[in-house]
């Protein structure tokens, strides 16, 4: 039972992929004028005309729109994503390297958010209506609102008068001493045994993550408060506590554990806003990530690079959202009838 | 319909102080764009025009709580001279423009392709669920640098990237609603009795579905307020030339390479957009609230 | 049977309410009574009479914005002093077994699991088979197999479910069982097999505590009866010397309803202001209603236990 619903999963896994391969495509469709045009990066002068031709055969326009489709997907699975107007070098090294800095953030971010989170949501579910609950109200409320690049902007100018070195992944005196694995210089240095190295890139990570970190902690605190309150009324709650069970225990096995499935519901879409959150405040920080390479991209009209991006990070989602949903239905026995 | 929408309203604000604070901050903001509509201080200076004379001063700084070097301009000038207030002015009714843009077009799409998905043959319905998948994936601000590449930089370029990538919670919802309602005795009777689809749709399956949505759209909106700034954010840091348009998030983006010397041109519309962010979230909270009495009570512990 | 004096549970002028918008809605009004040890009590009303918040109130499960009045004693010990409360002393000396055991189990657990936890609650320091020895114990008691530990709640039937939450109810060694509507979801012969079961209950020490509305069960199982209907007490008493001689024109009506004889209750239209008005809590359907019943009658006794609210009764 449980094994064919995974098959069904990953199966329609598979041809949300190929949907976004194929919207990809399509965005490269529709652009007013010759889409050739925009793929060279909306060239002029005397060499436009050729650059256009050549894109016209690069992107197979001249052949029928199946073998079209064919054909991009192909490329695809085997990484040849086009090159990059702006760095002059293969879109999927490009977009690969600038995924692995922003997951860096990410995981952090999200290391820090969920158990304090969860902590503070609890808290105030407990207390709910008293004066901390009320305080953690609040807080959450002002964290959700506020932009967290503007915080990030404010971070930054506080930091530099500490004269603190936040930016960048990692300090230009590092760079050379580190063997590239994974992209990850926090995961590299450790690998290449440079713990100075490691330090001096977690120390750099560690602000831009905590500003990363505030509006998941405040968005789990919110749903862990709402979704613990109502399951504190639930009968087989209040039974547990009759039995002579001690609270504290009963809310942490019976209550927090059926709030587990809500939060990998939301967990999803909570990513998704992160991302955006991660990549302004990459940008404040100088950090290469999904963010600024985008930014960068955008003056250069860089469409390949940024398609690349488009399908690259959406393929992540699915993955990620995918194994997700695995999870959640392994860990809620319910769903197993 | 429109009393049963004003007495909601004033018992609302009469009995829950989220939503009277938040309607409170929200219609402080409206205010503030139409002043930015109708009459900021430097009109033209706000929509963008530089002159030889905004030119002139440049960068003056604002006033902070204790002292203020240039009464004539309380927020300071930007890069280019132009007075920050009046671009903060205009740009609160370009945020407001933006975000209802994108909450109505979503919630229309949304509404519409979840109820027809909800309602049809099966073919349309996994057709459009599929859709309505693969466009929650697709992340919004990646959408949206492609279409500043195609589009250019307007102000509908950003809004179209966010209706894209919101219609389909809209969807999703509508269609979980009348997936729920479709089995109902009162919609089975009225097919039997030979309702046509589409009176049954806009006279039994819309009202319900409306109310419910329009409360996650309203809660919805002040997220939606940060997104489209961070998005704007981004593509002003990377913007080679000085921006026109003094959409907040634009304007910090652009001006975060003035943070050692002119901070005020990122720090303040930051605060104000904090304001609008926190009025709407406050609002949502206060109605979502007032929806389901059992949060209303005053609780303490069991344990 | 202790027939001293020394109730386990007294309620002195006990009232409990809950908070609305506008004001408190009262779902217990100054109800005095007393559980004697080691006696089977049933609490006998219709939906609204407050017994289940009674019963709430004895097994500490009333929800946090509940107010209070008057007092109650569970073992000695203070539960309710006016406004103050203070529930969580008395939960596992009072245990409450749930009217449907079913959604009173935590889904996400295997039975196993849950009553290791209760077991392990009162005693600390158990082995594996000691555990193990202990939770067949209970289980057989009440006549399950061990197989049902491996069971998911969702997987029960409620009768199964029942028996269950009884064993765990024994398992945590409580002074004090209440038992909120124990027969309402079960057929007839379960519903004779948990009450056997509850009368066993008094052999372990243990004063049972019944929250129905079925009268003829609570004539067959219980010793004492205490009649309520909206919100307060109108009848106690042993259940024979009630049953004899039932004094209040509610139990007259509840008796002749059971028994399916043609009752001489006047069924006027419930009229709402009446209802929550003042006097008697009774008199919109009281086919004696007159001139006192202005004012809600206080219990008086006719013989040691037996105590009606009635102006038609006593001097």
């Amino acid at each position: 039972m449980l094994l064919a619903y995974i098959l069904k999963r990953i199966g329609l896994s598979i041809l949300v992929i190929l949907g976004i391969i194929a919207l990809s495509y399509i965005m490269i469709y529709i652009m007013p004028g010759n889409p050739a045009y925009a793929w060279v990066g909306k060239p002029k002068g005397p060499k436009a005309a050729e650059a256009i031709q050549v894109a016209i055969r690069e992107l197979g326009l001249d052949r029928p729109f199946h073998v079209q489709l064919y054909d991009v997907t192909m490329r695809f699975f085997a990484f040849n994503w086009g090159v990059s107007l702006r760095f002059k070098q293969p879109v999927a090294t490009i977009a690969i390297r600038s995924l692995v800095a922003t997951l860096e953030l990410l995981v952090i971010a999200y290391i820090l958010a969920i158990p304090l989170g969860t902590l503070a949501g609890t808290y105030a579910a407990l207390y709910r209506g008293c004066l901390g609950d009320k305080i953690v109200y609040t807080v959450t409320s002002v964290l959700i609102a506020s932009p967290r690049f503007w915080l990030a902007a404010l971070a930054v100018m506080l930091l530099q008068v500490f004269n603190v070195s936040v930016f960048g992944r990692i300090g230009v005196e590092y760079q050379t001493s580190i063997n590239i694995v994974t992209g990850s210089y926090i995961i590299d240095s450790l690998i290449s045994l440079r713990f100075d190295a490691f330090l001096d890139a977690l120390t750099r990570a560690l602000p831009p993550a905590i500003l990363a970190s505030l509006y998941p902690f405040a968005l789990i605190t919110r749903i862990v408060r709402l979704s613990l309150s109502e399951k504190l009324h639930e009968e087989y709650f209040r039974q547990a506590l009759s039995y002579g069970i001690k609270g504290l225990y009963v809310v942490r096995r019976y209550a927090l554990r059926s709030v587990i499935p809500v939060l990998a519901q939301v967990m999803g879409a909570t990513i998704a806003y992160s991302l955006i959150d991660i990549a302004t405040i990459e940008n404040v920080f100088g950090r290469d990530g999904v963010g600024v390479t985008l930014a960068k991209a955008i003056p250069y009209n860089d469409y390949p690079l940024i398609i690349g991006l488009l399908t690259l990070v959406s393929i992540a989602f699915v993955i990620a959202f995918t194994i997700a949903d695995i999870v959640h239905k392994l860990i809620d026995p319910r769903v197993r009838i | 319909m429109n009393r049963q929408v004003t007495s909601m309203l004033s018992k609302l604000l009469r009995k829950s102080l989220k939503f009277r604070l938040g309607f409170a901050i929200t219609l402080a903001m409206v205010l503030m764009g139409i002043i930015g509509l109708v009459t900021p201080p430097y009109r033209d200076e706000g929509w963008g025009l530089v002159t030889p004379g905004t030119l002139a001063k440049q960068g003056l700084p604002p006033c902070l709580p204790l002292s203020c070097p240039t009464p004539l301009h309380p927020f300071g000038t930007d890069e280019m001279g132009r007075d920050l207030l009046s671009r903060i002015l205009v740009g609160a009714h370009i945020a407001l423009i933006q975000v209802s843009s994108v909450l109505l077009l979503s919630l229309f799409i949304g509404i519409f392709l979840g109820i027809l998905a909800g309602y049809s043959n099966r073919v349309i319905e996994k057709l459009l669920s599929y859709l309505t998948e693969l466009f929650m994936i697709v992340p919004s601000f990646i959408v949206a640098a492609a279409f500043v590449v195609i589009f250019g930089r307007g102000m509908l370029t950003v809004v179209m990237a966010l209706v894209l990538t919101w219609w389909p919670w809209y969807a999703r919802t509508a269609y979980t609603i009348v997936r729920g309602l479709r089995e109902l005795d009162f919609i089975v009777l009225c097919e039997v009795m030979g309702g046509s689809k589409a009176y049954i749709i806009f006279r039994h399956l819309l009202p319900n579905t409306l109310s419910t949505i329009l409360v996650q759209a309203i809660g919805d909106s002040g997220s939606i307020v940060i997104e489209m700034a961070s998005i704007n954010f981004l593509i002003g840091s990377a913007s080679l030339q000085s921006i026109d348009m003094p959409e907040w998030g634009m304007i910090m983006g652009y001006g975060l390479r003035y943070i050692r010397t002119f901070w005020w041109i990122v720090i303040y519309p930051g605060i104000f957009l904090l304001l609008l962010a926190l009025g709407l979230i406050l609002m949502g909270d206060g109605l979502s609230e007032y929806m389901s009495p059992v949060l209303r009570r005053r609780w303490g512990t069991w344990i | 049977m202790d027939l001293s004096n020394e109730g386990i549970v007294k309620a002195k002028m006990l009232s409990i309410g809950y908070e609305t918008d506008e004001d408190i809605l009262w779902a217990v009004k100054d109800v005095s009574l007393e559980v004697p040890k080691n006696s089977i009590f049933c609490i006998v009303g219709e939906s609204g009479s407050g017994k289940t918040t009674l019963g709430n109130a004895i097994s500490g499960l009333l929800p946090p914005y509940t107010v209070t009045r008057g007092h109650l004693i569970v073992d000695n010990i203070l539960v309710v002093d006016n406004n103050k409360s203070n529930f969580k002393v008395i939960r596992g000396a009072v245990v409450r077994i749930p009217q449907n055991p079913s959604s009173a189990l935590n889904p996400y657990l295997r039975i196993g699991a849950i009553f290791e936890d209760v077991v392990k609650s009162r005693t600390r320091n158990l082995t594996k088979a000691e555990l193990r020895e202990t939770i067949s114990k209970y289980l057989s008691t009440v006549q399950l197999d061990e197989e049902v530990l491996n069971l998911y709640p969702y997987q029960l039937s409620g009768g199964m479910a029942q028996r269950v939450a009884i064993a765990m109810a024994l398992a945590a060694r409580p002074k004090v069982i209440v038992a909120d509507e124990p027969t309402s979801n079960l057929d007839a012969y379960l519903r004779s097999l948990v009450g056997n079961m509850l009368r066993g209950l008094v052999k372990f020490g243990i004063t049972v505590i019944i929250i129905t509305h079925d009268i003829v069960f609570a004539s067959h199982v219980c010793n004492y009866i205490t009649v309520m209907y909206g919100g307060r007490v109108v009848e106690v008493g042993g259940v024979e010397e009630v049953f004899a001689n039932p004094l209040h024109p509610y139990t007259v009506g509840l008796i002749e309803a059971a028994l399916l004889k043609k009752t001489t209750v006047n069924s006027t239209k419930i009229n709402a202001t009446e209802y929550y008005g003042a006097g008697c809590v009774y008199k919109h359907k009281c086919p004696h209603r007159s001139e006192p019943c202005r004012v809600m009658p206080p219990l008086k006794h006719v013989s040691k236990t037996h105590g009606v609210a009635c102006w038609r009764v006593g001097a």
